[in-house]
């Protein structure tokens, strides 16, 4: 894996705390606690880094003065305005600003907040968070009133916060001792972990030292970034899910005091920023760190953000695409597509693919299969085997002998990670895992979310049967397979079964065939018809007459003849391209019981004379 | 016979969000105690209040404030806050002065349930803690007594996070304009003053003359040779925090509402370098009689040349037929407010108002 790049912003700061990005005007807005100011510093492609001309470091500019001991800044960008933490106004406890870009000027917005640190700004609710170091408390703020709400008042001074983007939970910092991140339920104010922490220092094999701000790695709000000032000084990585902490770039040389944290994810390259004592640093994170990538592609036909958690497929509000299927299960020969190119830039050579069945353990896949390659001798694709390396369950990304290069339109179909032929019914997950060599990479640099496909596994194929054939004569009669009917009403109803055991069957048809390619409906019924999320249960019918009575509740030929009554039955299952699972059955009788038709000569009368 | 008077030792508190007179008003009480003093997070009281309410409408309720303090810091055995309402404001301010004279406990009196924040306007209730009370006689076994004087802790600041320094009134001024009956629809206590205070053990009346509305203006001249004389007749200059009146020098008077509800504002700048806080007394416009007296951070006030010109800047009018300016401020704002009333300017019958921040008022009648 490479290595990130650490580069310095600007230095000969007064220990620069909170800080926020402006993606769209390229430019931060940082508080220093010393000197008691916002200020703001414009950031590349609209200046330069190190001797560049312009430097960004000649564009720092002071927004606002005067602040005793301000901590966070985050900005509201279509108000115009930024809300600054001041920590040690006299006569209060600590306050929050709000303070008007253009000018300067300052506005109280809510006092004696307890020693506030970061802020989390909420600006669809006109509302903020911030945790109190001194009272430890995390606080929600009216920024139109100043009402503030203790939501929790146990902390052990928090400096660091980040709220999810449902506002359910909020992760916070705190410095203890001991150190440790915590997760706390919003609306209850309590503490949202096992144990009351999600990792803590010390235990489970976890540093924590001196964490101080926080910040979403992304997104997906998986991981968090957190500052660690001395003697720590590093910026760590925290996966929430694995809980998985990993340093920022093992070996960069980050300055004194990481302190704040933020990350401009519209960029290309994505960039962390970071204030320390007295620089602001920028590190590039795309040159290891991708997590809003995929890592599995699809399944045949159906992109994996088709798939539901619970293993379903689900294209059906895809207009276009010509393989809408709805609450599918899968089944048969499945081709799965992952995504090798990103396998590749996570410094991965190998991958091995995990599979747990009914939430059972993640167990490795050792399978073959066979695919195209181009040849660039005989210039068509040749069939070739693809297996794991010898004796292990790794597969070798291939690499083209000509450049050593990943060429996917070599292959066909490309990015084929895995073909597997199912069998059992139930409920699968798969993962990936990289190597580097026959050492698996660590971290995980594959985000844990994206690295679950889950696929609902059905091959049982459904019952299908037409029971018996009934004329109501009367008395209703049973006719039997090959009888000729010749008496009594034109009136037939018939007693079938199509029925999927597992509630996943598509449709059902009943047809009668006779004559010179005739045919007529007798009834029919899909899953269209009994969609009804969240269920996605549908059966059939199982020794039922239909017609159903609604409203006729029987059937009638339209001329004499041998009839063929003709059931076929559709289940959900696919194999990613495909419905796999077509069952049908038949029964013939003959019908001859129609009244003839009689031409009867009409007498002529002669002519009158 | 020398009047009865009762200063409470009472912190003064501003609100901490524009929502919470209530609150700081329960906070300050509850500090207040001469039992010793009951610490409570602001945001605290105004978690109880709101767990405790039974009136939606309000953002502190009479019941929600009484629980409260109940819950947070009882009182002590055998007493217990209750809800005094009376369609008599002379029977609340009776039991009032009685408590604070038996019991020296501060008392939480709802001002008046008008709006007083222009940016939240549904907020419309004013709560303030009473802290001393002047009398002609003791009201302890005196039913009827005479109100002179009225102290109290407002929370209701210009801006939020300003300090809070006690306001002493006349008991016109206090039956005049700040004490209201509730107003608020939907409210069962609609036509009646509201104090939280304990269950009354006495009954009787506390009466004071009202105030004159309207009249013949007095000259600033004899406006500044009343405040002195109030100054040295109720020995203002002796009374903690105006003793800095002693060392200070009136400036030139402001007349405000000069048609209706006229008063003079008289600011007292110190003599010493270091101005930190400044007694401002108000007196009224035609009888010269004391109002009220203050301290406000020092304030300059905006000239009335000053307000015309950034007047006729903002109208666009460089040379107007007529101009005229005059300073206003609505009679019924029973807040801090009145301390910084604002020029209104007419010029060629366009009108536009000036703010003591020099911010521009646009809907100006």
């Amino acid at each position: 894996m490479s290595q990130p790049q650490l580069l310095q912003i600007t230095g000969n700061l007064g220990a620069a705390v909170g800080i926020a990005v402006d993606e769209q005007k390229n430019r931060l807005f940082f508080v220093e606690y010393v000197a008691g100011k916002l200020k703001q510093i414009s950031i590349p492609p609209v200046c330069g880094l190190g001797t560049s001309i312009p430097s960004c470091s000649n564009t720092i500019s002071t927004i606002a003065s005067g602040l005793v001991h301000p901590e966070d800044v985050q900005v509201d960008l279509n108000q115009g305005c930024a809300y600054v933490t001041t920590r040690d106004d006299p006569g209060t406890t600590g306050k929050l600003w709000k303070i008007n870009l253009s000018n300067g000027s300052k506005t109280i917005v809510a006092y004696n907040l307890g020693g506030p640190q970061q802020l989390f700004l909420d600006t669809s609710q006109n509302q903020a968070y911030t945790v109190g170091y001194n009272d430890g408390r995390l606080r929600l703020i009216d920024l139109m009133t100043g009402a503030k709400k203790p939501i929790i008042t146990s902390l052990h001074s928090p400096v660091g916060l980040v709220v999810t983007n449902d506002r359910r939970y909020a992760y916070v910092a705190e410095q203890g001792p001991p150190a440790q991140i915590s997760k706390i339920d919003l609306s209850t104010g309590k503490r949202a972990s096992q144990f009351g922490y999600v990792i803590r220092d010390g235990v489970g094999g976890i540093s924590l030292v001196a964490p101080f701000f926080l910040a979403w790695t992304d997104d997906s709000q998986n991981a968090l970034y957190i500052a660690e000032r001395d003697p720590a000084n590093i910026v760590s990585r925290l996966n929430l899910i694995t809980l998985q902490k990993s340093t920022v770039g093992a070996s960069l040389p980050w300055p004194f005091r990481p302190t704040g944290v933020a990350v401009n994810n519209t960029s290309f390259p994505r960039y962390l920023y970071v204030t320390t004592n007295t620089e602001i640093v920028r590190v590039e994170l795309n040159s290891w760190d991708f997590p809003n990538l995929p890592v599995f592609l699809g399944v045949g036909h159906v992109p994996s953000s088709r798939i539901s958690p619970d293993g379903y497929a689900d294209t059906h509000l895809d207009v276009g695409q010509p393989f809408q299927v709805i609450d599918a299960p899968f089944g048969g020969t499945l081709d799965m597509f992952g995504n090798l190119t990103n396998f590749i830039n996570s410094a991965a050579t190998h991958y091995e693919i995990l599979m747990s069945r009914d939430w059972g353990p993640f167990l490795p896949i050792s399978i073959a299969w066979n695919t195209y390659h181009w040849n660039t001798s005989t210039l068509s694709y040749d069939l070739v085997a693809v297996a794991p390396e010898p004796n292990t369950t790794r597969y070798k990304i291939p690499k083209e002998t000509f450049d050593q290069n990943f060429h996917p339109e070599l292959w066909y179909p490309p990015y084929l990670i895995l073909r597997w032929t199912s069998a059992e019914n139930g409920f699968y997950r798969f993962k990936v895992k990289l190597y580097a060599g026959a050492n698996p990479i660590s971290p995980d640099p594959l985000p844990a979310n994206l690295n679950i496909l889950p696929l609902r596994i059905d091959n049982t194929p459904q019952d299908v049967k037409i029971e018996s054939i009934w004329q109501k004569v009367p008395p209703d009669t049973q006719i039997h397979p090959c009888n000729i009917v010749s008496t009594g009403d034109n009136k037939f109803y018939f007693n079938i079964t199509a029925n999927d055991p597992n509630n996943h069957l598509l449709n059902w048809s009943l047809v009668a065939l006779w004559g010179d390619n005739m045919s007529k409906a007798v009834d029919s019924d899909d899953y269209l018809k009994h969609y009804s999320p969240p269920s996605r249960s549908w059966g059939g019918i199982s020794n039922t007459n239909v017609p159903i009575p609604i409203p006729a509740n029987y059937w009638s030929a339209n001329e004499n003849c041998a009839h063929t009554f003709y059931l076929g039955s559709w289940k959900r299952t696919i194999d990613g391209y495909n419905y796999i699972l077509y069952r049908n059955y038949h029964k013939s009788i003959t019908i001859n019981n129609l009244p003839k038709l009689v031409v009867i000569p009409i007498p002529v009368q002669p002519l009158p004379p | 016979m020398p009047p009865f008077s009762k200063y409470l030792n009472v912190p003064a508190y501003s609100e901490e969000a524009l929502t919470w007179c209530g609150p700081a008003t329960g906070q300050m009480i509850m500090e207040g105690y001469p039992s010793g003093k009951c610490q409570i997070l602001q945001e605290d009281v105004n978690a109880a209040i709101l767990s405790n309410k039974t009136e939606t409408m309000w953002d502190t309720d009479p019941v929600g404030l009484k629980n409260a303090m109940s819950k947070l810091c009882p009182l002590p055995p055998g007493h217990g806050w209750s809800i005094f309402d009376s369609i008599d404001p002379t029977k609340l301010m009776y039991y009032a002065a009685y408590y604070i004279a038996t019991n020296s406990y501060p008392v939480a009196a709802l001002l008046n349930t008008f709006p007083h924040h222009s940016s939240i306007p549904s907020h419309s209730e004013h709560w303030v803690s009473i802290t001393g009370i002047v009398t002609d006689v003791t009201p302890v076994g005196n039913p009827s007594v005479s109100l002179q004087f009225v102290r109290f802790n407002d929370p209701v600041t210009p801006n939020l996070g300003n300090t809070v320094w006690p306001r002493t009134v006349s008991a016109a001024y206090w039956y005049t304009y700040l004490l209201k009956p509730v107003t608020k629809a939907g409210s069962s206590y609609i036509g009646k003053y509201i104090a939280v205070i304990e269950p009354p053990v006495a009954t009787g009346t506390a009466k004071a003359p009202a105030e004159r509305l309207i009249g013949r203006v007095i000259p600033p001249r004899e406006a500044l040779r009343f405040a002195a004389r109030w100054i040295s007749e109720y020995k203002l200059n002796e009374i903690q925090p105006y003793q800095t009146l002693s060392e200070s020098e009136p400036l030139e008077p402001l007349l405000v509402n000069k048609d209706r509800g006229g008063y003079y504002i008289i600011p007292y700048i110190q003599r010493k370098p270091e101005k930190t806080a400044q007694p401002t007394i108000f007196i009224n416009a035609y009888t010269g009689a004391f109002q009220e007296i203050g301290i406000v951070k020092p304030t300059e006030y905006v000239a009335e040349e000053e307000a015309i010109r950034i007047g006729l800047q903002q109208l666009g009018k460089a040379r107007p037929r007529s101009v005229t300016a005059e300073l206003v401020f609505p009679p019924d704002e029973a807040t801090y407010a009145r301390y910084f009333p604002i020029w209104k300017v007419v010029a060629d019958k366009e009108t536009i108002g000036i703010e003591q921040k020099k911010t521009v008022r646009i809907n100006m009648r």
